[in-house]
This record gives C-alpha cells, structure tokens and sequence, in this order.
C-alpha cells in the first residue's frame, strides 16, 4: 500500500506531516468560521423572518437595514473580502495572515449567504402554525424557538450541507493568499513547484470531505422530515 | 352572564387598493355553554370575526369581553395567559409537521404545572377522547384529514380551555368525516360544558349543532337568535338565500318554469312551510275533507333543526276557487305559512 502509495503520490508521501496540517487546518477554518456563519445565520435568518411584512414583529427597518448589508456583502467578490478586511482581521484576530487572519473574512463571506438559506428553511413553515402557536398564547421567543427552528430543522440540515460545502470552496482560496489550509498546500507545491500529484490529492482529499458533509446532512435531514 | 361580549367591534385592513371595512360595528354576545354559529358567504367577515374573540386580529375599534374581562384592554401578557383558556381548531388543522400526534397534543401542557405522569394521563385521555388511541406515535402527514382533525380538537383541549373556536374546521372534509367531527364536537360541549363558536359557510353545520346563529354580510351581523327561528323565518335577503340554498324547496321553481309544466285551469300551486314547531295535526287530509279538494302533493323537504322540523310542502290543490280561499286562511290560522307560488284560478 505504502509502496503504491510512493509511486503514485511521492511529492505528498514525502511530506505528509504539512499535508496533515494542512488537512487539520482546512478543518479548523471550516470549523470556526462555520460555526461562527451557522450562528450569525440564524440570528439574521430569523430576524428577517420575523420582522418582514406580517412578520410576528414586523418591523420594516430593521429588515431593510439586514436585507442590504446581506446583498451587499453577498455581492462582493470573496478574494476582496479576503484582502479589504485585513485590517479588521488585525484587530480582531491580531493577524492578517494564516489560518487565524483568514476567519474573520471567511465569515463575512460566508454569514450573508447562510442567513438566506436560514431565511429559506425558516419561510417554509406553514404560517397557520405561527397562528394556532399565537392562539396557544405562545409568546414570540417561544414561537422562534418551538415552532419556527423546531419546524425546520430539516430545511435548515440542508442549507448548513450547502453553505459549508461552499465554504470548504472559500477556506481554498483563502489558501492562495497564505491562510494554510489544503488550497495553499495545493498551490504551494503543486502549482508553484510544478507537482501536479499534491493538486490531484488535495482534489481527492476535498471530495471526500465534501461527500461526507452532503451524507451527513442528507441524513440529519431524512431523519425530520415526517 | 354572557361568555363572550362583542361591543361595537370594528375592523379595517389597509390594502394597496385602499382601506376595506371587514367588520362593520358588530355586536353578539355569546352565552356559556352554547353552541354558537357564524354563517355566511366567504369574505362576509366571518374569520376575522372569530380571530377577534382571541385578538389573533386586533378590532380598530370595540371592545372584546370574556367572563367580564376586557381582553382589548391586556397587556400582552394577560392576553397571552387569556388565550390559554380560548381553543382554536382550523380548516387546514395547522398540526405540528415535525411532532408526533403525542407530542402536538402535549404541547399546550409543555409549561403546566403537571407532572409528566399527570401529563401523560391527560394526553391519553384527551387520545381517548377523540378515539385515536393508538395513533400516539404517528406524525400527521400520516393521517387523514379527520384524524388531523381530531388531533388539533385533542391539542386545543389540552389546556382546559371554556372556549373553542372552530373556524372552517369541517370545511376540508367530506361529508361523511364532518358529521364524525360535528358529533364530536357536540360531545366535547355537552360532556365537557365548552363554549364552541362555530365559523362556518355550510348551513348544515348549523343545522346540525348550533344552538344559536348570527348571519354575517359584508362585516355586518344582518340577522342572530335561535336556529330554529332564523330558519323558519329568515328575515333578511341573505338569510332566505342560504335557507334556500339548503332546503331542496327551492327546487320548485325550476320545475315550475320549464317547458314541460302546465298548470290545469282552476289549480293553485300552494307551498306552504312549518313556522311553528307543532307537526301533529293532520292538516292535508283536514283540507281536503272541509273543504272538498283534491290535495296532490309534488315536493316535499322536512328538516330537523334543534329537534324540531323546518321546511314544508308543495302541492297542487285543486276545487272551488272559493274553497281554496277558505282552505287557505284555515292553513294560515293553523300557523303554517302558505304562499302561493302559481295561480291558474284567473285563467
């Protein structure tokens, strides 16, 4: 197997100790900038849902002010993000570089796109059920929580499988402007040393990854949908 | 003391074509253990109406009174604890799609202070009640649309409420399936001593369980009493229609224009209706004795409302144009309203 292993992919045999870190790291980006996106994403989703037109506080400013700022940072292209808030990075994360200096515009590029798909789970709830929970005497909070995420969680498995699988895509390119990760591993070796093995492992490498998370969702997903 | 009061209840929408008036300065008051009907054709108010009792809508202006306790006066809070104790069943059921028939049921109870044994004998015997024991575990998507519905009637039980508002609840379902859900409503009031108000466009619904109606068009309450008295002698345009529209009686005139239908010389064509609730006399064969006519019977519709017959008959008398006069005015001294729907006695 080794031996295979050695032919096939010498450039990454011979340097497995970066590509594990490298691995590791895509993980820990994904990871943090994730679970930071999947929060600020159901903060924003909800509040959209609740505060559009017959919302349960409807409240047309706050859901204008959202509405933009998510179109607006959803329309700036990712390698922008990753360069324009170095600065905030800096004096958020104390860096602008690396796996730390890329999270802060790994979130801001992927919290925007998370909230849609949050808002898109969270409006397919039924609104005759806001209305039987309302003539219950639920208050709002309890409505968000025991009607509108209880309801769809299903959907909302399926918007997180899609915004993280995009996400794995951004932690890459983040890669190419030096924050670690499998992307620079691929970059640095395969494209700048010319060792097209590395960039077919870390192709393979992804697709794996990628696999795993649709499986995971679809399943998470399966399992609430009644 | 009246369960529910409505004073001067108004409500306006703001609509892009301007505003509209959906409830025009309604007033009923709602008695304790009643079954209480809201007819009318759609978009005459009637959900709006009932969504007031609850203040699901808020009235632009008016008042909402349970027992005496001015809802449109609550902070939120209080209203929020009020409507624990008002049910709410709906046309489309609004089930919880990711809970179990169980947990939808235990859902009013999630805050009680049961305990999850108490809890768990009250959502069995609320299962009981509606007759779906052994459905506990099953989501609804796995029900039919009258075990939905006993599902949502189960769930707004769950919290002891003194009022149930039913909105359309039978509307989605057959005929067959809706008088199960009528029975059982009937059963919940009766056994239980719930006030149901009952939203409705199927006059057989009120038929059927109310005790009192209020007919509603245009945001207005044109006509309310006693079923048996808004149907044997609807008042307003509205009333007559949808009376008509149930009683096959009106079929009559159908017959009576078409081509194949002719009218002897000397025939009267005579509908006469129960206005009174005395049905013992024998009154045709009375007519026919005194006053030497021949009575033929060509339509007939008898319904009960409240244990007591609503419609009448439509017969083609036949004698003496002078003899029918009297056989008239006797019908009308016995109380039943007689009117006479084709004349052949000119011709």
């Amino acid at each position: 197997m080794e031996e295979l292993l050695n032919r096939w992919i010498p450039n990454v045999m011979c340097r497995t100790d970066i590509f594990w870190k490298s691995v590791r790291e895509t993980f820990v980006m994904v990871g943090w900038a994730g679970s930071i996106s999947f929060l600020i994403g159901i903060l924003l989703g909800v509040t959209l849902i609740i505060t559009k037109k017959d919302g349960i506080c409807e409240n047309r400013l706050i859901y204008q002010v959202i509405d933009k700022i998510i179109n607006f940072f959803r329309s700036v292209p990712f390698i922008i993000l990753l360069v324009g808030l170095v600065p905030l990075s800096r004096l958020v994360m104390g860096t602008g570089i690396g796996v730390k200096g890329a999270i802060v515009p790994l979130i801001f590029g992927c919290a925007p796109f998370f909230s849609r798909q949050m808002e898109s789970a969270l409006s397919d709830v039924n609104p005759g059920l806001i209305e039987a929970a309302q003539s219950m005497g639920l208050s709002n909070v309890e409505i968000i929580w025991s009607v509108y995420i209880r309801e769809s969680i299903a959907g909302i498995a399926r918007g997180t499988t899609i915004t993280i699988i995009s996400l794995i895509g951004l932690t890459a390119m983040a890669g190419a402007v030096g924050a670690g990760g499998l992307g620079n591993f691929a970059i640095m070796y395969g494209h700048d040393r010319n060792m097209p093995d590395v960039t077919y492992t870390t192709v393979v490498v992804l697709v794996i990854i990628v696999t795993i998370v649709q499986i995971l969702g679809n399943t998470i997903a399966k399992k609430n949908t009644h | 003391m009246a369960e529910i009061i409505i004073e001067n209840v108004s409500k306006t929408f703001a609509t892009a074509d301007g505003t509209v008036e959906a409830l025009k300065n309604v007033n009923l008051s709602i008695e304790k253990g009643d079954i209480f009907g809201i007819i009318g054709m759609s978009g005459a108010g009637k959900s709006t109406l009932v969504r007031c009792i609850n203040l699901l809508e808020r009235p632009s202006s008016g008042k909402v009174k349970i027992k005496d306790r001015e809802l449109t006066a609550m902070s939120s809070k209080e209203l929020r604890n009020s409507r624990k104790k008002i049910g709410m069943i709906f046309q489309q059921f609004n089930l919880f799609s990711a809970r179990t028939v169980y947990e939808n049921i235990a859902f009013p109870l999630r805050k009680s202070k049961l305990t999850k044994a108490q809890k768990k004998e009250k959502v069995e015997s609320l299962l009981k009640l509606v007759e779906l024991e052994n459905k506990a575990d099953v989501y609804p998507s796995q029900l039919s649309g009258g075990q939905k519905q006993r599902v949502a009637i189960a769930r707004a039980l769950a919290s002891d409420p003194e009022i149930l508002l039913s909105d359309e609840s039978t509307s989605a379902l057959d005929p067959k399936t809706t008088k199960a859900i009528l029975n059982l409503l009937k059963k919940i009031n009766k056994e239980l001593g719930i006030t149901i108000v009952v939203i409705t466009h199927e006059m057989q619904v009120i038929k059927d369980i109310c005790d009192r109606v209020a007919v509603m068009k245009d945001g207005e309450v044109v006509e309310s009493g006693k079923v048996f008295d808004i149907f044997a002698n609807p008042k307003h345009e509205v009333t007559k229609e949808i009376v008509n529209n149930t009683t096959n009686l009106s079929n009559i005139y159908e017959l009576i224009h078409s081509d194949n239908f002719q009218l002897k010389p000397g025939q009267v064509i005579v509908k006469s209706s129960y206005v009174e609730r005395d049905v013992s006399e024998a009154l045709v064969s009375q007519i026919s004795r005194m006053y030497g006519l021949d009575v033929n019977i060509i339509f007939g519709n008898i319904e009960m409302i409240g244990g007591n017959p609503i419609g009448g008959l439509v017969s083609i008398i036949q004698g003496e144009p002078e003899q029918i006069e009297q056989a008239l005015s006797y019908l009308r001294e016995k109380k039943v309203g007689v009117e006479v729907i084709l004349d052949g006695r000119a011709s």
